[in-house]
């Protein structure tokens, strides 16, 4: 058997040659038989009652397709009425709602549900949430995908990309009511081969972050085992309507980084790239800037353990500083904290988790990381596992503004949303309608921009294009 | 039945005549075995056709239809919770039938993949096999392009790693 040649030194290129000469097999005639054989293929129309008439390969499969979800069911239903049980420890709760009822309760209860040994607690009284679907597609091709979403003054600004094929288009669209939306000129010069990657609110407008999709001169096709790298490009707008492509010398210290993460709050901006030098080993950088226009940056000195750098899956902005979150692979999730964005100190963490989709948000007064538990923390340093934390089922996510911390959760016949401040005691009201089946990406899908929010997300099937999901938050 | 669905329909049966071959190999490349390839191809051909009508835009189709075949593999790992790829010794010289796992066996670049976690692998094997730039590999997975860049450049990192273990255990062996 054939070994690594140590002068496969561009692992890049290699990939690319492999794969080329690959000689891959034809799908098995026996598959090609049965596909031939569904109904609207066979016929060469498709036919009514498509779900009726489906060929199951394996008549296994249906049997335990009805089982689960006839187990499924019954989880579902019963997982809401468990969460209001009396847990070991607790006092016993008030009743809750049935699964069936999405009802809201005739004058809402400030009784807790559920009140943990950590002093926290999940309520009845908070507010809910109405949802507003807006197709994506309708400002290009069914390829439109959201990046970041950010208020200025009255207008709420999501920012996309059109991916249609390889033409790559940047899209804003800008509303002041959350329900109208409309696009905003980006086919001038200055977003010309560009792809947008995050949208932040900074001092006196917005700052949208991208990169060009000009090839990487010193790095072209991933010669001598260099990583291409395409250079970051920054835009600026005061309304959200006009934008100004920023100088070369506010992106300079972004050359040769890719921008993970990046979060806006009231101590400036903070992103996370990793840095490749043509030559040598990349290198985890973190940046600062107190307005989006001028930058500075550090190493991150952490590393992980199963590569030369570790990366911050999410950064968050808290009221003291920021705070960042990181897990995955061989890594436990982590979180560090800093309060002037470029001296990062390790929290002390629960531990245990290796889950990568690691999500995080910030209310007024504590903050939240989620992977496969739900940890809280007061002030970013200290966290420990929630003792009631919110009733984490189905496609749950997370947001926050570092005022309010909201979660979806649930499924799709059954959903709630909750809010905390501190990341203890959650307030609960109804996600109205549910969100059938939709899949809300994790870590920075979802903003809440003041009285609204909005989510991206698609129908249950996820190949279906994506949608905004705009939601009214009652009572504001 | 409307235009819409005639538009479906007509994409699906182009499917049977050539898009098939491409949703088996991304899913034999991904999954590491024939087997699993077959059943998740044929898994995905049929929620292709269920929800055929979703599909508004014909010329969309492939990357319509590679994101079903990315979500059923997903699927069936998490499922599976493994992969299939049998690690077969230096000197191992058994005849083996399933023609990805002779891929994987016989050729140092590919055989990298198998130390890659299953995230990892989509990401590769769209990017380097399908030859999508990062921004298509990111629509595929409804993921945001960071992401996608973070998990390649995990799964190269990985696979630099396990060259350095192969080319040291060779260096070892003499």
């Amino acid at each position: 058997m054939s070994r690594i040649r140590p002068e496969l030194e561009s692992l890049d290129r290699h990939l690319r040659d492999a794969f080329r000469r690959a000689e891959l097999p034809a799908a098995p005639s026996r598959l090609r038989s049965q596909v031939a054989a569904l109904p609207a293929v066979a016929s060469g129309r498709a036919g009514q009652g498509r779900s009726r008439r489906l060929r199951w390969r394996r008549p296994a499969a249906l049997l335990t397709l009805v089982a689960a979800a006839a187990v499924v069911a019954v989880v579902a239903g019963a997982l809401p009425l468990l969460q209001g049980q009396p847990q070991p420890g607790q006092a016993t709760p008030t009743p809750s709602r049935s699964a069936s009822s999405r009802t809201p309760s005739p004058g809402l209860s400030s009784q807790p549900v559920v009140i943990g040994s950590d002093g926290g607690a999940v309520l009845e009284d908070g507010p809910s949430i109405t949802w507003t679907t807006i197709a994506l597609s309708q400002f290009g091709s069914n390829m439109v995908g959201a990046v970041g979403a950010a208020r200025v003054g009255g207008t709420m600004v999501v920012a996309a990309n059109d991916t249609f094929m390889s033409d790559t288009k940047p899209v804003v669209i800008e509303s002041t009511d959350g329900t109208r939306w409309s696009r905003v000129p980006t086919d001038g010069p200055e977003f010309a081969h560009a792809l947008l990657d995050s949208l932040v609110a900074i001092p006196g407008g917005l700052l949208l972050v991208g990169e060009s999709l000009d090839p990487d001169p010193l790095c072209a096709d991933g010669a001598a085992g260099c990583m291409p790298v395409r250079a970051t490009l920054m835009w600026r707008s005061s309304d959200g309507q006009t934008w100004q492509l920023l100088p070369t010398r506010t992106t300079a210290p972004f050359d040769r980084v890719w921008i993970a993460s990046i979060a806006a709050g009231p101590k400036g901006l903070v992103a996370f790239g990793l840095h490749y030098p043509v030559v040598g080993s990349p290198e985890n950088v973190v940046f600062h800037s107190p307005d989006g226009t001028s930058w500075s940056s550090a190493a991150f000195p952490y590393q992980s353990s199963e590569s030369p750098v570790v990366l911050v899956q999410q950064v968050i902005a808290t009221s003291a500083g920021f705070v960042a979150v990181s897990g995955g692979g061989a890594d436990e999730a982590t979180a560090w904290y800093s309060a002037d964005g470029l001296s990062w100190k390790r929290a002390s963490t629960p531990g245990g988790s290796t889950d990568p989709a690691m999500q995080a948000a910030a209310g007024s007064d504590g903050m939240v990381a989620y992977s496969d538990k739900l940890w809280v923390s007061a002030d970013g340093r200290t966290w420990h596992i929630a003792d009631t934390p919110p009733y984490f089922y189905g496609s749950s996510w997370i947001a926050g503004d570092g005022t309010q911390i909201m979660v979806i959760s649930g499924q799709s016949v059954y959903q709630y949303v909750y809010w905390s401040q501190d990341g203890k005691t959650w307030h609960r009201g109804d996600s109205t309608p549910a969100l059938p089946g939709v899949s809300i990406g994790a870590g920075g899908s979802a903003w809440i921009l003041g009285s609204t929010v909005i989510a991206v997300g698609q129908e249950q099937e996820r190949a279906s294009p994506q949608n905004l999901y705009v939601g009214r938050i009652e009572g504001h | 039945m409307t235009s819409i669905e005639n538009q479906a329909d007509e994409q699906l049966e182009r499917l049977v005549s050539g898009g098939l071959d491409r949703a088996y190999r991304l899913a034999g490349l991904i999954l590491g075995n024939a087997a699993d390839a077959e059943d998740v191809a044929h898994d995905a051909v049929v929620r292709a056709w269920q929800s055929a009508g979703l599909l508004r835009d014909p010329a969309a189709f492939e990357a319509w239809f590679d994101r079903i075949v990315v979500n059923a593999c997903r699927d069936r790992i998490r499922r599976n919770r493994r992969v299939s790829f049998v690690l077969l010794g230096p000197d191992d010289d058994r005849p083996i039938a399933d023609p990805f796992q002779a891929l994987f066996d016989h050729d140092e670049a590919l055989r990298l993949i198998r130390c890659l976690d299953p995230d990892e692998r989509v990401v590769v094997v769209l990017h380097y096999w399908a030859d999508l730039p990062l921004t298509d590999v990111a629509v595929r997975l409804g993921w945001p392009v960071g992401t996608v860049k973070t998990r390649l450049h995990r799964a190269l990192e990985a696979m630099r790693d396990e060259m350095g273990v192969e080319i040291n255990g060779k260096v070892a062996s003499r």
